[in-house]
């Protein structure tokens, strides 16, 4: 199963986490995201994702496949929030379900990493004296 | 012919709009319209162009009807 979503509302681990566990698996490897209130020395209030949805959603789907294709898998869900969230929240969850922690571990690690640099989705913070758009390679 | 141009993030930000309608000569390849889009905002950082939502290479042509976006450099997760 491969389950992906782009979605306003708030992520909740735990419903990731039963939407991928199955019978025939080992173990669930979580990955989860949070906001953290320092970037760059500054102090940050908040956060603004944005995202060129249904081409972030293929993406999305792609990096799935190409999991699946390199580690022994069976469920992978990949959930990220988009909008306005603050420190504390979670803007990505991702869950992998595998027979073996091995391959959960490594996929979930792949997906992440390729999440970064293939998904078109923006990150804008926000401060007390301004705003601005963060690029990952200045 | 013209080319339907979205922008996102800091790209929007130079642009000025999210969409945009740009005029070019037919048989426009992807390398060849990012430099016009150089030209046209030279701040914009290093980004990719996507075709129909796909990345593309280079070499792509571009044509009528297809929805080009403006990727600077994503930063999800």
């Amino acid at each position: 199963m491969i389950d992906v979503k782009l979605c306003t509302d708030k992520l909740i681990v735990e419903e990731c986490y039963k939407k991928v566990i199955d019978d025939s698996c080992g173990c669930v490897n979580l990955f989860v995201g949070t906001v953290r209130e320092r970037n760059n020395n500054k102090i940050v209030k908040s956060l603004e994702f944005e995202a060129y949805k249904p081409m972030a959603i293929k993406e999305m789907e792609n990096i799935a496949h190409q999991a699946k294709e390199l580690w022994s898998v069976k469920n992978i869900l990949i959930y990220h929030r988009i909008g306005r969230l603050r420190v504390g929240d979670i803007p990505v969850v991702i869950a992998a379900a595998a027979t073996h922690r091995r391959e959960a571990i490594k996929a979930s690690h792949f997906i992440i990493d390729t999440l970064k640099h293939t998904v078109p989705i923006w990150k804008k913070e926000y401060y007390d004296d301004g705003s601005q758009w963060i690029n990952p390679h200045p | 012919m013209s080319i339907r141009l979205l922008a996102f993030g800091i790209a929007k930000e130079i642009v000025g709009k999210s969409e945009l309608i740009l005029k070019v000569k037919s048989s426009v390849s992807s390398a060849e319209l990012k430099q016009i889009l150089i030209d046209k905002y030279p701040t914009l950082p290093d980004f990719m162009l996507a075709v129909n939502q796909c990345y593309a290479d280079d070499d792509q042509i571009i044509l009528a009807n297809d929805t080009v976006a403006i990727i600077p450099p994503t930063n999800g997760g």
